[in-house]
Parts: structure tokens; C-alpha cells; sequence
């Protein structure tokens, strides 16, 4: 390594959030914990929101993070907290929307109260945050919507994941939906596929069986957390600037295997 | 607000990789040579034309750099074999190869001769193999541990047509997508990654020429991505293309391996 390059002056301009103000749904455990940390590592305020009682067991996460309480499949309450960041910072630059309700029960097996609460969190949620995150992205002059959604919304990982991989695949249309209406606001928004990403939130207990329940099948091993971290930063920094209406494998090679 | 350099500089930069970009004398490949170099990389910038890959390779070193200019046509499998070669001659071993040559000129379908359909699958297939396969010769005998990364630049028209008088060249692109997923799936046990880019439109100095005098090209370009606002974004500029590869050589997408990422402007939704 030459000693003579500065990395400083040239990741900060490509990859820095200094003076952005970022909005992480699920922002508590695995990806969407993962994405609030490299966030604000890269210089962004951000702003933390998941249910009650998993914010009351958050410490410790540093002063660029702040958190709230949000049940994203509130509208009142998603339409509040965006006006809130609103006034304080002027507006939201970056949204993840990472809240996310995980589903796995045979389909003959599931009520159809059930399969509308699993589309409500996965889809009415990231459209009624979307919705809201909007008119403060205006008012910042642009920004990235980022989704967390999965592989399995583009091949069958696991058995018993229909209303799952249903809420995820209608997720990805929404994205590219998000990214053609408001292209020309500078408003871009991509959707990123984690493949076999090891989280606390799978329970215990849990035997997956399906593809995506074949070791061999996973090139690169299994993943974690912090593997979409670089991802998100390139989304949401000014080199993401011209990559819109994607959604982006990082499987470890799933889809290829 | 505070910037927690060490992060950005773990996940993007590649200090001490030795990186070869093919075509690295002009446009995407300039702005990826130039780019990489400036991430800590040293930087083999291989070009068909001598005297352009010289001039981005004396730039780099002007600005602190390490980096050689390798005169070579993708397409000859001597002159690759003597490509990577030399990478290992000069930097000890070869971390990531960048393929971006390309031949590019338009046809008409029914008047194209065979030997314009052979030469562009000879640059930009044949070319993409014959220097993936000589690269991943290195990275195996390298060892699991340092492995490699390789990134193929294709285009968005193997996804969507662009233009028209383009068959043999999203053909010869969608073979680069399909050897893509081919060695990724192969060599992933070697701890190599392997993903590609799909650029839509960029400022280069080929499409400035196609968008400023038409007249210049021996056909007027027309389809899908010449009607207005098909580019949302508008048109790239070729750092946008070269962060994106970058960002595929780094530790950021140490998880991704076969996926042929568009980097289009929204043109695939617009």
C-alpha cells in the first residue's frame, strides 16, 4: 500500500453520511442492528425504530444512534414519528426499511388473519413508512430507500415459507415501483436479497428443510449480520447515486449453486 | 458528525492488492484503474493500446501510486498468458481481475459478415475466458486464503435491448453473464468470487460520439435507451461505474458471489 493515498479523502466523498439523517425500521436485531451501526459509522444520525420491548433491551450503541418506538403497521404512528425527524432534522435522507415479521408454517396450516398479519409488517409496513418517508426526503432534496428483503422472494429457500417469500417478492416489486415514481426527485431505491444470514431473530428450535437447508448449497457458508453492511453503505452514499430499482443477491452464491 | 474511518477503509479499501483492469486505458477501464489505485491497490492497467495504458499508469504513479502499463488484445491467448504473467512478475501474485476490454462497433444483422460476429465474441467472450482462466490459475495456486475476486463488466442490454445493430454485442455480453455464474458456482471452493456489472449508459468517449454526431458512427443509433427519460438517472459517469467495481473487488461484498449487478440508472424500470 502506497503510503502517499489518503483513504479519508477518498471513501468519505464516495461512501461518508456526515450530515444525513437516516431511519432503520427493525432497527434492533441482526441486519437491521447491523445497518444502524454502519450507518452511523459512515457519519449519519440515525434514528433507530422497533418495537417496545426489544428498544428497552438497546444500550450502549453510541450518540450517533437515537431510538424510538414504532409499529410500523400503524399508519398514525409511522406518519407521527416521520413528522417528528421532520422538525428536528429538516427531513430524512436514508430509509431502511428492515422491519420485518418472520413466517414459517405449511401453508394448508396458516389462517388467513395469519397470512394478512405477515403481508402487513413485510409490505403494508415498508409502503405506510415509504409513504411517509417520502415528503422528508423531498424536503432534503432527494434520498435512497433501501429494503431488506430476501432470496427467497426469487427462488424457494425453505419449505412452509409461502406467505414469507409472498410479503418479500411483493416488496421487490414495490421497490422498483418506489424507484420509477420518484427517479426525478433524486429519490432512488433498491432492495437487497440476504441469502442464509444467521440472525437471532430465527427461533429456536427451528428445523428449516428446503433448499436452502442444504449446507452444500451455500458457497460462501452461511452469513451474518454485517455482510450487508457494505451493501447498505454503497445504496445509501453518493456512489449509489446511479444504481436504482435493484434488487441485489448477497446469498454466498445460492442463487448460483 | 463523526466518521468512523476505520469502517469505510475495512469494508472498501484493498491495500496491497495487485488489480488488473483490461481496457484500463480509457473510459470505465480509466476510471477503474485510476480508482483502485487510489483505494491502495496496485494496479495493472492492460490496454490493446500501449501509449493509452502508459498515460493512466504514469498518472497513478504521479499521484503517489504503483502501477504498470501492459500493452495486450484479450482476445490472443498469448498475450494474456503474457499479461497476468508480468502482474505476477511485478507484484507478486494477482487478487482481482477486472474484465472491461470490449470491441463495441455496431452491425447490421443481415449484413454483418461472420468475421465481425467471430471478432466480437473473440474480444468480449473469448477474451473474458481466456483472461479469467489464466487469472484463476494464480488465485488457485495462491491458496484458499488469498483466494480472489473477479469482475466482469457486461452490459444492461443482455437484460433489456438497448439499441439497435447491437445482436453481437449483448450475444457476446450475455456469454460474459453466463461464465459469470458458471466460475462462480466452480470456484467458489477456492475462495474466489466472481460477479459482473451491467452498465447502461455512460459517458464515455464512444458515447459521446454516438450522442454528439451520429453521423460519425456508420449507423444513426436508435431503441429503447435513446428515447428520452428511459435513463432515469440520466447518463453515468464512468466513476459511478468504477465505484460499483470497486465496491465488487472489496471486503463490502465478501458475501456475494454470481450475481450480475445493473448499475443502469433505472433503465430496467424506466
Amino acid at each position: 500500500m502506497s503510503q502517499s493515498i489518503d483513504m479519508a479523502a477518498l471513501f468519505e466523498p464516495m461512501f461518508g453520511l456526515a450530515g444525513k439523517v437516516a431511519l432503520v425500521t427493525g432497527g434492533a436485531v441482526g441486519m437491521g442492528r447491523a445497518a444502524c451501526l454502519a450507518l452511523a459509522a459512515a457519519g449519519a444520525r440515525v434514528i433507530l425504530a422497533d418495537d417496545a420491548e426489544r428498544v428497552e433491551q438497546l444500550s450502549g450503541l453510541g450518540e450517533m444512534i437515537e431510538v424510538i418506538v414504532l409499529d410500523v403497521t400503524h399508519e398514525a404512528s409511522v406518519e407521527a414519528a416521520l413528522a417528528d425527524i421532520t422538525v428536528r432534522y429538516g427531513g430524512l435522507d436514508v430509509l431502511v426499511n428492515g422491519a420485518v415479521m418472520n413466517h414459517n408454517r405449511p401453508l394448508l396450516e396458516i389462517s388467513g388473519d395469519e397470512w394478512d398479519r405477515v403481508q402487513g409488517v413485510n409490505l403494508k409496513g415498508a409502503f405506510l413508512v415509504t409513504k411517509a418517508a417520502v415528503p422528508a426526503m423531498r424536503a432534503r432534496g432527494g434520498g435512497r430507500v433501501i429494503n431488506l428483503s430476501t432470496m427467497g422472494s426469487v427462488h424457494p429457500v425453505l419449505n412452509g415459507n409461502a406467505a414469507y417469500s409472498s410479503s418479500r417478492a411483493g416488496l421487490n416489486q414495490f421497490t422498483r415501483n418506489i424507484a420509477l415514481d420518484f427517479a426525478s426527485e433524486n429519490i432512488t431505491a433498491n432492495a437487497i436479497l440476504p441469502g442464509a444470514i444467521i440472525t437471532e431473530t430465527i427461533k429456536s428450535g427451528f428445523v428449516p428443510s428446503g433448499p436452502g437447508a442444504n449446507p452444500a448449497r451455500h458457497l460462501g457458508g452461511f452469513g451474518k449480520p454485517d455482510d450487508v453492511t457494505g451493501l447498505i453503505l454503497l445504496l445509501a452514499g453518493p456512489s449509489g447515486r446511479f444504481i436504482s430499482g435493484q434488487c441485489i443477491a448477497v446469498d454466498g452464491g445460492f442463487l448460483v449453486s | 458528525m463523526t466518521i468512523a474511518q476505520d469502517v469505510l477503509n475495512s469494508l472498501f479499501a484493498i491495500p496491497g492488492k495487485v488489480v488488473i483492469v483490461t481496457g484500463g486505458g480509457s473510459g470505465i477501464g480509466e476510471a477503474t484503474s485510476t480508482l483502485m489505485a487510489q483505494a491502495g491497490a496496485k494496479v495493472v492497467v492492460a490496454d490493446l493500446v500501449l501509449a493509452e495504458g502508459q498515460r493512466v499508469a504514469d498518472a497513478i504513479i504521479a499521484a503517489g501510486g504503483e502501477a504498470i502499463a501492459v500493452e495486450v488484445d484479450v482476445s490472443e491467448e498469448e498475450q494474456v498468458k503474457a499479461m497476468t504473467a508480468r502482474a505476477v512478475e511485478a507484484f507478486g501474485g494477482i487478487d482481482v481481475l477486472v474484465n472491461n476490454a470490449a470491441y463495441r462497433p455496431k452491425a447490421d444483422f443481415f449484413e454483418m459478415s461472420v468475421a465481425e460476429w467471430d471478432k466480437m465474441h473473440a474480444v468480449n467472450t473469448r477474451g473474458t475466458f481466456l483472461g479469467m482462466r489464466e487469472a484463476i490459475k494464480v488465485m488457485k495456486a495462491q491458496g484458499k486464503e488469498r483466494g480472489g475476486v473477479i469482475v466482469n463488466v457486461s452490459t444492461i442490454g443482455t437484460a433489456l435491448p438497448t439499441i439497435v445493430n447491437n445482436v453481437h454485442y449483448d450475444s457476446s455480453k450475455g456469454g460474459v453473464n453466463a461464465i459469470t455464474r458458471s466460475t462462480a458456482s466452480e470456484f467458489a471452493a477456492d475462495g474466489i468470487r466472481i460477479n459482473a456489472v451491467m452498465p447502461g449508459g455512460v459517458n464515455t468517449q464512444g458515447s459521446r460520439k454516438m450522442q454528439q454526431d451520429p453521423s460519425a458512427m456508420s449507423f444513426t443509433p436508435k431503441g429503447p435507451i435513446m428515447m428520452p427519460g428511459r435513463l432515469l438517472l440520466g447518463i453515468a459517469q464512468p466513476l459511478q461505474l468504477a465505484s460499483a467495481i470497486l465496491f465488487l473487488a472489496s471486503p463490502a461484498s465478501s458475501y456475494m458471489t454470481g450475481h450480475v449487478m445493473p448499475v443502469d440508472g433505472g433503465y430496467l424500470v424506466g
